[in-house]
């Protein structure tokens, strides 16, 4: 989910338009627009950017295999 | 609470005497006013011209009572409305039977049968007829209200109406009028241990212009439901239960919204089994499947419409799901209720 | 929606049934899930079809709710009957049977039980209701037992002696252990929880590799992370490997939350506990430590609990571990359905039971 606002170490998470509070205690140094991941009210891991969008290009990479494959 | 300066519902109201005739004048007469067809009587005298009707009943219990979209008023009006409508026929008249609880605010009453009001006059049908009863605290949660409706089959529609199971064949198209799962998560976001923030809106809705607009697209409407609970995957299921044919959807052409995909990620539930209060499922030939979903696009509230799917001879009597990567699965009917999940 | 939908395509789902194919050349590699997240990405997404056949997935105990022993459902009614109590806990554990009845049903019959989606909310029930004993039940692996730690903590320098937990936290890394020492079940690989690693780290799965030389791989939840864990595997088996990988890179590091150690380490100490259908498992549980005694519901609270028994012909135990499926139990489907559970498998939506009923049964 994508923090949209922080207030001390409540923040206020966000996916596709519902918003919640989260308890942020156990996450280091996040701020508002990174995501995290939330468990019982609480986030307990931010998410790496840089290595989601190495994962989605591999996907794309093996998805034009997959279409190439379909149309063989 | 008693104790309050504001009207409430007492047990006098409901035994027949002035103060419940008062009441049925003050709250109901007054606001079905426009509506409620010729004087209030023991029975309803009313002229229809037609050899066949669809009659139904329905009784709604829902809490909150008041919801983002609606209430239990417009749930009680549009659930027998749609149950009508999408037999093909066009809804004419209901009655409203109401079980209310001793300490009912009675300002609470007048915003429900407001409600009620304006929802039968943007479906265009009347309330004829009604009753009311009170009973003690505790013995009704609140208010439950019961509605029953008539609807003919007149005009365009006129030999339109969908044919029913029988006439489901395999290769015939799936389609929703809309975005499926509004309904249930609106209601859900506001209760016990919930809580969060959305601007969703349940959508409930008369479905009449939806049905009225497939039908003038296609005389071979095989089927038409309102999902309401269970959602889209029971009613499914019970068209293909115990038949010789499946049903095939394409989870990629399911319509979800962001917000009800969110939500529904948060409390770990399948929007495919929450409820809809105004969209439509339909079995039509797939030959009509453009012009049906096209017309039912041209209706604000079929602005979504897709077709998600197909009947199929295979996996006779259930349905399956092509899911986003591929695979498949069976998307069997609601059982039990839905608990939000944690891990 | 960014961050989920990207995951889903057919295409890439088709690509990577492919390399898995060409990966596993007709061997056969059993590997065993223990997320319960797994479990149900695995069904809904209608993974197995895409593999070939000599791959054969087995779900493990990765369900929370499904390995809490029957005796702690018997305690929590218990304590539920006592005046002025207030039991909390997550949704799923409501309909879970006990010997003799359920959280729901007892509901139903007037006990104040009610359903909570974070310890915090049944915190702020304690701060509220002073008047009211709230007891929290804290059911989880890794991934949630930080957060009741975290509740706990704040319980206790609030001074809200009202506020106790009923505690059958447990953690993985032992269980995996019980489960390939006892060579029953034949494991090839392991499909490694991925949020529990965001807590523990990748550190903890390397005796497998070491001393049982059995690959592990870090999965995500979305079904093309699942296939390209699975892919992971294949090669390493086809070329001999036994290492710890992480797919899910975006989301677990290989240090994992040390916050989050920190606090379990403070609130809980390891003790042994009992998993349903499994038995004890020496220091897989967590125990809430003496300084946070004050808010331990087992202790603070005198109530005898009546004895516990499971029905004779459930075979939870036996599916957690892998050994046998669904199909196999003669009450799936029909004594035992989601309207009417007889074991804590067909309740939770993770548990092996439910998803097959949902998913899988056999029309």
């Amino acid at each position: 989910m994508k923090i949209v606002s922080i207030d001390g170490t409540l923040g206020t998470v966000e996916i596709g338009g519902i918003r919640r509070k989260a308890d942020l205690s156990m996450v280091d140094n996040v701020k508002t627009g990174d995501y995290v991941v939330i468990h019982a009210g609480f986030a307990i891991s931010v998410m790496n950017e840089e290595e989601a969008m190495s994962t989605l290009d591999l996907f794309e990479e093996i998805a034009k295999k997959g279409e190439e494959l379909d149309r063989q | 609470m008693n104790g309050s300066t504001k009207p409430v519902i007492t047990l006098a109201h409901g035994n027949g005497g002035s103060l419940m005739h008062k009441l049925v004048n003050d709250v109901f007469v007054r606001a079905f006013g426009g509506t409620l067809a010729a004087n209030p009587a023991d029975s309803a005298i009313l002229e229809i011209n037609a050899g066949r009707i669809a009659f139904t009943t329905d009784s709604h219990v829902v809490t909150p009572l008041f919801f983002p979209g609606g209430d239990i008023g417009s749930l009680a009006v549009n659930g027998t409305v749609n149950d009508l409508a999408v037999m093909g026929a066009r809804p004419v008249y209901l009655t409203c039977g109401m079980i209310i609880e001793e300490g009912f605010p009675v300002e609470t009453l007048e915003r429900i049968a407001a409600s009620m009001a304006a929802s039968a006059r943007a479906a265009g049908v009347s309330i004829a007829a009604g009753d009311t009863k009170v009973v003690e605290k505790g013995a009704a949660d609140g208010i439950f209200i019961n509605t029953s409706g008539i609807g003919v089959f007149d005009g365009e529609a006129m030999g339109r109406a969908p044919r029913g199971l029988s006439s489901i064949r395999p290769g015939d198209a799936v389609i929703t009028s809309g975005t499926i799962g509004d309904h249930g998560i609106a209601i859900y976001a506001g209760r016990e241990g919930i809580n969060f923030e959305t601007d969703l809106k349940s959508d409930c809705a008369p479905v009449t212009a939806l049905t009225m607009a497939a039908m003038s697209a296609s005389p071979n409407i095989r089927i038409m439901r309102d999902p309401t609970r269970g959602g889209l995957a029971t009613t499914l299921g019970e068209f293909a239960a115990g038949q010789s044919f499946g049903i095939e959807i394409d989870e990629t052409r399911v319509p979800v919204r962001d917000d009800v995909a969110g939500a529904c990620e948060l409390l770990g539930f399948d929007p495919l089994y929450v409820a809809n209060e105004g969209k439509i499922v339909l079995i039509v030939p797939s030959a009509d499947a453009d012009s049906v979903a096209a017309a039912l696009r041209k209706i604000p509230i079929g602005a979504g419409a897709a077709i998600i799917g197909r009947v199929t001879g295979d996996h006779a009597g259930t349905v399956s799901l092509r899911t986003a990567v591929g695979g498949h699965r069976i998307v069997d009917m609601l059982a039990g209720d839905m608990l939000p999940r944690i891990c | 929606m960014k961050y989920i939908a990207e995951f889903r395509n057919h295409a890439a789902g088709a690509g990577l049934a492919a390399m898995i194919r060409e990966a596993v050349r007709g061997r056969v590699i059993r590997i065993m899930e223990i997320c319960g997240g797994h479990t149900i990405t695995i069904f809904k997404s209608g993974l197995r079809e895409l593999l070939p056949e000599g791959v054969r997935l087995i779900s493990g105990p990765g369900c929370p709710v499904c390995v809490t022993h029957n005796t702690f459902i018997d305690h929590a009614i218990a304590l539920s009957a006592l005046p002025g109590v207030t039991i909390t806990s997550f949704g799923d554990m409501m309909r879970v049977p006990g010997s003799a009845s359920s959280l729901q049903k007892e509901k139903a019959r007037g006990a104040d039980i009610r359903i909570c989606y974070s310890p915090l909310d049944a915190l702020e029930i304690a701060r509220t209701e002073p008047g009211r004993k709230i007891v929290f039940l804290g059911i989880g692996f890794e991934t949630t037992a930080p957060g009741i730690a975290a509740t706990i903590k704040r319980a206790y320098s609030e001074g809200l002696r009202n506020f106790t937990v009923l505690g059958a936290m447990k953690t993985v890394p032992a269980a995996m252990r019980a489960l390939v020492a006892g060579g029953e079940v034949g494991i090839d690989a392991f499909i490694c929880p991925g949020h529990v690693s965001t807590i523990t780290g990748l550190g903890i799965y390397e005796f497998l590799a070491r001393d049982f030389n059995t690959p592990c791989v870090v999965s995500g939840f979305e079904p093309l992370d699942m296939l390209r864990a699975i892919h992971m595997i294949a090669l390493q088996l086809k070329e001999g490997r036994a290492a710890v990988e992480n797919q899910y890179t975006r989301t677990a590091s290989s240090d994992g939350n040390p916050k989050a150690r920190a606090i379990l380490d403070e609130v809980f100490v390891p003790c042994d506990v009992a998993w349903r259908g499994i038995g004890v498992i020496p220091g897989s549980g967590l125990a809430i430590a003496p300084a946070f005694g004050a808010h331990d519901a087992s202790a603070a609270f005198d109530i005898r609990v009546p004895e516990s028994h499971e029905h004779p012909l459930c075979i939870c135990g036996d599916i957690m571990r892998g050994m046998r499926t669904p199909h196999e139990c003669g009450l799936f489907a029909k004594a035992c359905t989601p309207e009417n559970p007889v074991g804590a498998c067909m309740v939770s939506d993770e548990g092996s039971c439910a998803t097959y009923y949902k998913y899988a049964r056999p029309a």
